[in-house]
């Protein structure tokens, strides 16, 4: 019989194989299917709120004390002889009943806000060393040796509160760490510390700006600084404190026109109280005056007197004011004399020392005296408040004494620092143009306009630039759409007429030196589109122009001795001698003047321009 | 004998399991057809579900007052479902309900330290669709007034948020859906998120442009309150799996008779995810605690994916009424512990699948399945690192016990107790940190791993570290795989629902017992002679079900195992064994030990019911009264009888049991095999069928076997032609050899001594043990001539490795043609006779 062919053992072990993990596969694969697609799949958030529990203490807690009371702890460190000492120090320290440590926790807050604040320390500290639990009694017992000027015990004393206090309470705890540290100047801590403290307490105005500070004084860079200024600001608008502070770290930085913003948007908060009016006034007198706006500066200046008529102010301030006055009025003699008055006086203000330096520094920079400025500014100790002002100044000083490279020097420094870079920018790019490193004055000024793209001194600088370095074709297209622009920019259009008149586009130059004297007769201005005239050949315009700007200023030699020369060129003697000798009296070395009296003189004809 | 490899006997007796697999597959089939024409939509119940536990933690300094602890704890509603509560008894505690949630209030003075509140909660995706023409009305029922109202917080008609809202209303101020829309865009997308700890009020979030949760959520308030829309904060906890602190706010709106959800945060308008689990409504503190007791706390979050019937609540479909998840659930059993039981057969199958489909070798063959249960609470990573920490103590301890030489039984318990007291240990010094479950099941390792460590003791004492490495690797793939099993959602669901997958379960465990093919790993270990016609080789599977089971009674297998029975019995039927000179069966008999051993110079000690050659002492001189054993070691009498008597309390013994030592003069080996290798003795292995002998093999030990002849140890395996009793071919380590790795000598082609009387003791062999399927190994004395060292019930395969030649058709031919072999049997017992 045919024996039936009989599958090989191998392939049936194979295939029973290959079921049995089909099999499981498969179930594998359904699971996960299964998995994915279960009735309650959720999603995942991208972000997530870090947020506490907030917590609530229980009512039992009789040992809470109220802000106010906290706030209301000054001390000195007389013993009181009313307090009984034997509740704090007495024998019952071997039990540790809650009665007993409440009623020591009430006699140190008495002793606290009667002003004996080493008996309330000591009381803190027994309570804490029996009870190492009790939040308020360490946060306060912190606070104490804070104002104590004992901030090394204070910190560790803060952190053991922080580590057994809630939520609502760690908030301040991080607050007063972060202001030890400020009072040792160890900012980037304090730094720390106030970021923290904003996380838990986050409405809490005084944080943001001890926050905003604290950030200044570690050198952190402008933006971070000025938002966190302004969301201090935007938590209290009618406080007037981080307004001033934000204000004053503008002006540092040399933000003057922020610090203007600054000022003139919160006048009202800034008006509230006389203390914060007198010190908004006061910067904005040097917000107007770091801008060059003199006449503002004097204005608000007025306001300042009359504002602190009747306040009782000391000298030193009357004297610095007044030779602010004088500043402003150009009495520069004067204004260094009234400083100089106040020397002796301003050992214990180096804040108002330092102002004094930097005003007496401007002094001299007026007078040209650049020496001196440079030794002023040398001698001022290092102060945050003015320290790039300062920088600046000695930079300018340098550039007009033609030491660019040193200035350059300077600037570039102070574009290191965290300051608001737009205005050294645009100085460096001055600074670079005038020692012909076009591409740096480029890069400066790019910079300059990234930070402040509608201002038109950068704008115009940088057609300056063109017009200098590069096409005085495109130069003149951009001064044509500056002025369009900006058409009651004189500025722009007196630079325009002059590149105009380097072009040798007489007429158009004329035409727009005519539409600056039609608006507003300047000297410099009739003078220019006088001499355009004289060049053209046009004595009789000429005449009449610069006859309007003597009738302004009848000393400006220049004006006389072109008017000199006009008539000269209109063949009327008697009068190109008349104006030569007036302007011989002017100066009697003007060398022009003696020529042209030789010249007409000996042969009218010979003269030449 | 059919193919299917069963005898007639059986087929008559029980026809109808025949293919019971098959009967069983044809239930299950018409169980589920009529159960899914009840329940049409029972697939679709077999959707798993996602829960959470959620799991509250605070501690804190004991106070001298009491203590009080409040917290709010999950609400049922339409979004969240409470399936399980539990919470500890450090301190009293009750569990009120307001109108703002639901609270637990501990309460005590006492000393605790901590409290915890657990609760295992489903949770589902809420998304309103709101109608696009809804206006806002003019008035409410004054129970909606106070979420119109101002307060500290929520300051609604501030200056700054009216004019705010004048600045970014929409163009209709009256219709619901612009109106949310307006103030959702701007909380979500204009406010920045800021990780604030504290609380932010409405203004503040707006003046700073920047918030947590909280603030935004207040500010939508107050600019929905602005625009007579009843509006409330809600908290909770947002459910990821995490230990962390932080909880989550967000705001709810009356919209016809709805309190809509928002999430201002994380971006979710009239919708509330299904990882959002809710605690309370309103402008509250999530935890209120008493003062100065250093206060601390944690949420710990653990999702899980649950099978679909374990909570019944939970499935809307009507599905059988039998759920055994359920049934099991209102025992009181944990998830976990229902897993177990629900999927104990599938792993019990999956087992049988991989031993004897894929031929893995495990410690223990259900063991595996209880570890991997184990590991079930303790998590797969920890639970086998945990395992195998324990193991390789447990192993270290039984290589000192060894030393000392205990019983069996005592050994196991001093490891059990080790054991528990290192767990125990380990428990206590990582208190707290570990943050594993322990059920019941965790403790059953503990004695697992006992006897999981002796074997491995016992493997590594022979040196057999491949095994020992083979098989603790299955051990692990086995275990990993069992816990897979366990952890299947999809199959607890299964089983759960449809419990007449059991009859798939049985059905497959019937067709793999009934199996006899080769294993797969059986594939690699005859791969050489499964060129030719693989259906030759026998595998364990066939040697199992169609020979030991078939052919060898129990009784006689037994016989076999006892090895003084079995000499009497082979000596009763004129077959040659060693000679006996003692027996030791108590301490009585050891009187006369001494008197006995001085009149020996050589002799073999040896225990009856040993293994493994363990216990077994070779004296091979004597110097006046001191013996010098194989090794070379000095033995006196005392000594001696010192062995005798730890033969007779069982310590060598397999099963621990009292034991009796007899004495054996010691073999001297036949000068032919003592050239090939004279550090061991040699042996003949025969396999006989029902008398006749099948096929032979010489074992000859080297030096890598220890003098032992054991082909897994490295002893070199010689085919024997059974006709001429003239060796053929040689393998040693898989690999074909012809001469001796250690001497050299030559292995093939050797005519064995005294072939004919071998063939005819192996053949009376089976007449003294009548076992059908049966090993006979045989040494040659010089003296005495063959000798039956011991018989086997279940002899090796390796036979056909040595041959080169599976022998099962051999099997199946010799039972066709038993004629041929009665006439053959004559001749060979004719030749015994004479030798006899």
């Amino acid at each position: 019989m045919h024996k039936p062919k009989q599958v090989p053992q191998a392939w049936q072990s194979i295939a029973l194989l290959v079921t049995g993990l089909m099999l499981a596969i498969s179930i594998f694969l359904a699971e996960s299917k299964l998995q994915q697609i279960s009735k309650h799949a959720t999603t995942i958030d991208v972000t997530e709120s870090q947020d506490e529990v907030p917590e609530a203490i229980d009512l039992t807690a009789t040992n809470s004390t109220s802000e106010s009371q906290l706030a209301a702890m000054e001390g000195n460190s007389s013993l009181p002889a009313q307090i009984s000492l034997y509740g704090a120090f007495g024998s019952r320290a071997d039990a540790i009943d809650k009665a007993w440590i409440s009623s020591l926790f009430q006699q140190a807050m008495t002793a606290s806000q009667q002003g004996y604040r080493h008996t309330a320390i000591a009381i803190y500290q027994q309570i804490t060393a029996l009870k190492p639990n009790h939040q308020m009694a360490a946060i306060n017992l912190g606070l104490l040796l804070k104002k104590d000027n004992r901030c090394k015990e204070a910190v560790s004393v803060l952190d053991h509160a922080f580590s057994i206090s809630g939520v609502a309470r760690k908030g301040k705890i991080l607050a007063l760490l972060g202001a030890c540290y400020m009072e040792h100047k160890q900012y980037a801590e304090a730094a720390e510390y106030f970021r923290r403290s904003i996380e838990y307490r986050p409405s809490h105005a005084l944080t943001w700006r001890r926050y905003a500070e604290s950030l200044w004084r570690n050198g952190k860079d402008y933006g971070t600084v000025l938002s966190h200024f302004d969301k201090a600001i935007a938590l209290s608008p009618s406080n007037p404190k981080p307004i001033l502070l934000k204000a004053r770290y503008q002006l540092c930085v040399l933000d003057f026109a922020g610090m203007l913003a600054t000022l003139t948007d919160a006048d009202n908060a800034l008006n509230a109280t006389k203390k914060a009016q007198r010190e908004y006034l006061e910067l904005l007198v040097w917000s107007y005056l770091e801008q060059g706006k003199r006449n503002a500066a004097t204005k608000t200046l007025q306001k300042l007197f009359s504002a602190t008529k009747n306040e009782t102010q000391s000298r030193s301030k009357t004297v610095f004011w007044q030779a602010m006055k004088h500043y402003l009025d150009n009495k520069y003699q004067r204004s260094i004399r009234e400083l100089q008055k106040l020397e002796p006086s301003l050992k214990n203000s180096p804040l108002m020392a330092a102002e004094k330096a930097y005003l007496l520094a401007k002094n001299y920079f007026q007078t040209r005296k650049y020496t001196k400025v440079l030794h002023v500014l040398s001698a001022i100790q290092s102060n945050t408040i003015l320290d790039h002002r300062m920088e600046l100044l000695t930079a300018k000083t340098y550039a007009s004494m033609t030491e660019h490279q040193q200035a350059l020097a300077e600037l570039q420094e102070l574009f290191r620092q965290p300051i608001y870079t737009a205005d050294v920018a645009y100085q460096a790019a001055l600074t670079a143009a005038e020692l012909e490193l076009d591409k740096q004055a480029g890069g400066y000024l790019q910079h300059a306009l990234a930070s402040q793209p509608e201002n038109t001194d950068y704008q115009l600088a940088g057609t300056k630039f063109e017009q200098r370095f590069g096409s005085l074709s495109k130069a003149l297209l951009s001064y044509q759409t500056l002025a369009k622009q900006y058409p009651n920019n004189r500025k722009i259009l007196r630079h325009w007429a002059k590149a105009l008149s380097d072009a040798h586009l007489a007429d158009d130059a004329m035409e727009l030196y005519q539409q600056l004297v039609e608006v507003n007769p300047e000297e410099q201005d009739l003078y220019e589109l006088a001499g355009i005239q004289y060049l053209q050949g046009n004595y009789t315009s000429a005449i009449q122009t610069l006859t309007s700007l003597l009738e302004q200023n009848s000393g400006h030699i220049s004006a006389r001795f072109l008017l000199a020369r006009s008539w000269c060129g209109l063949r009327n003697q008697n009068r190109c001698q008349q104006e030569a000798q007036r302007v011989l009296k002017l100066d009697q070395q003007h060398s022009g003047a003696r020529q042209l009296l030789s010249v007409e003189q000996s042969n009218p004809e010979q003269f030449t321009m | 004998m059919s193919t299917f490899g069963f005898d007639s006997r059986w087929l008559s007796k029980f026809a109808f399991l025949v293919r019971l697999d098959l009967v069983l597959v044809v239930v299950f089939g018409v169980l589920f057809y009529l159960q899914m024409l009840q329940k049409p939509d029972l697939l679709k119940a077999l959707l798993p579900e996602q829960v959470y536990s959620f799991s509250f933690s605070a501690f804190f300094e004991p106070d001298d007052g009491e203590i009080n602890i409040h917290t709010y704890i999950p609400v049922n509603n339409a979004h969240q479902l409470r399936l399980h509560e539990e919470t500890s008894n450090q301190l009293a505690w009750e569990i009120n309900k307001d109108s703002t949630g639901r609270k637990v209030h501990w309460s005590g003075d006492n000393q605790a330290t901590n409290v915890q509140y657990t609760v295992y909660v489903a949770t589902q995706t809420d998304q309103y669709n709101i109608d696009e023409q809804l206006m806002i009305p003019d008035r409410y029922d004054e129970s909606l007034e106070s979420y119109l109202q101002e307060s500290p917080v929520i300051q609604v008609n501030h200056p700054e948020i009216v004019t705010l809202w004048n600045s970014i209303k929409p163009a209709n101020t009256h219709n619901t859906v612009a109106v949310l829309k307006t103030i959702y865009d701007y909380t979500y997308r204009q406010l920045e998120s800021a990780p604030f700890k504290g609380t932010t009020d409405a203004l503040t979030a707006l003046r700073l442009g920047i918030a947590s949760c909280n603030g935004k959520s207040r500010l939508f308030v107050a600019l929905a309150r602005l625009n007579n829309l009843p509006a409330r904060l809600v908290g909770g906890v947002i459910l990821d799996e995490n230990t962390k602190r932080t909880s989550h706010q967000w705001v709810e709106v009356f919209i016809e008779d709805h309190w809509v959800p928002f999430g201002p945060t994380n971006g979710y308008f009239a919708s509330l995810p299904a990882h959002y689990l809710r605690l309370y409504q309103g402008d509250q503190a999530l935890i209120r605690h008493t003062s100065n007791i250093n206060f601390d706390f944690q949420f710990d979050i653990k999702a899980d994916i649950v099978p679909p019937a374990y909570y019944q609540d939970l499935t809307n479909i009507a599905v059988s009424e039998t759920n055994l998840s359920v049934l099991l659930s209102d025992l009181g059993l944990s998830a976990k512990t229902i897993s177990i039981i629900l999927l104990l057969p599938a792993c019990a199958l999956l087992i049988t699948f991989l031993r004897n489909v894929i031929g893995c070798k495990t410690f223990g063959i259900f063991m595996p399945m209880l570890i991997a249960a184990a590991c079930l609470f303790s998590g797969l990573s920890k639970g086998l690192l945990s395992f195998l920490v324990l193991l390789s103590l447990a192993w270290l301890v039984h290589l000192i016990l060894d030393k000392m030489r205990l019983l069996k039984t005592a050994r196991l318990a001093i490891v059990v107790t080790c054991i528990t007291v290192f767990f125990l240990l380990g428990l206590w010094l990582f208190d707290g940190k570990l943050k594993s479950e322990f059920g019941m099941l965790s403790v059953f390792p503990v004695v697992i791993i006992a006897f999981i460590a002796e074997r491995i003791h016992q493997i590594t004492s022979e040196q057999n570290w491949k095994e020992c490495i083979l098989t603790g690797i299955g051990t692990l793939v086995t275990v990993c795989l069992c816990y897979l099993t366990m952890n299947s959602v999809l199959l607890q669901g299964v089983f759960s629902l449809i419990p007449e997958t059991y009859l798939l379960v049985f059905a497959a465990q019937i067709y793999i017992g009934r199996w006899s093919g080769l294993r797969i790993s059986e594939l690699f270990r005859f791969k050489s002679l499964l060129q030719g016609n693989s259906n030759q080789v026998l595998g364990i599977n066939g040697r199992n079900r169609d020979y030991v089971y078939l052919q060898n009674e129990k009784k006689w297998l037994l016989l076999a195992t006892d090895k003084l029975a079995t000499k009497q019995s082979l000596a009763r039927h004129q077959v040659p064994v060693p000679k006996t000179i003692a027996i030791f069966k108590n301490y009585s008999d050891l009187s006369r030990a001494g008197d006995i051993l001085s009149r020996q110079n050589s002799m073999v000690l040896k225990p009856n019911a040993g293994s493994q050659g363990k216990g077994i002492l070779v004296i091979r001189q004597r110097l006046d009264s001191i013996f010098l054993n194989a090794g070379g070691k000095r033995w006196s009498t005392d000594q001696l009888t010192q062995h005798i008597k730890e033969i007779i309390n069982g310590t060598f013994s397999q099963n621990g049991e009292a034991d009796t030592a007899y004495l054996e003069p010691v073999i001297q080996q036949h000068a032919q095999l003592q050239d090939i290798a004279d550090f061991g003795l040699s042996d003949i292995r025969i396999i006989v069928s029902k008398g006749q002998p099948l096929c032979a093999m010489l074992r000859i030990p080297t030096k890598e076997s220890s003098g032992k002849a054991n082909l897994h140890q490295g002893a070199i395996g010689v085919a024997i032609d059974i006709s001429t009793g003239i060796t053929s071919g040689a393998q040693y380590k898989s690999r074909s050899v012809q001469v001796h790795p250690d001497t050299n000598a030559p292995l093939l082609d050797i005519q064995i001594p005294y072939w004919p009387q071998i063939v005819a003791m192996a053949s009376r062999c089976y007449d003294a043990i009548p076992l059908g399927y049966l090993g006979v190994d045989i040494c040659l004395d010089r003296t005495s001539g063959p000798l039956v060292l011991e018989v086997n019930g279940r002899p090796g395969l390796e036979i056909q490795n040595v041959r080169q030649r599976g022998f099962h058709e051999e099997f199946l031919t010799l039972r066709t043609s038993r004629h041929e072999t009665a006439t053959k049997a004559p001749a060979i017992v004719e030749g015994v006779a004479s030798y006899a």
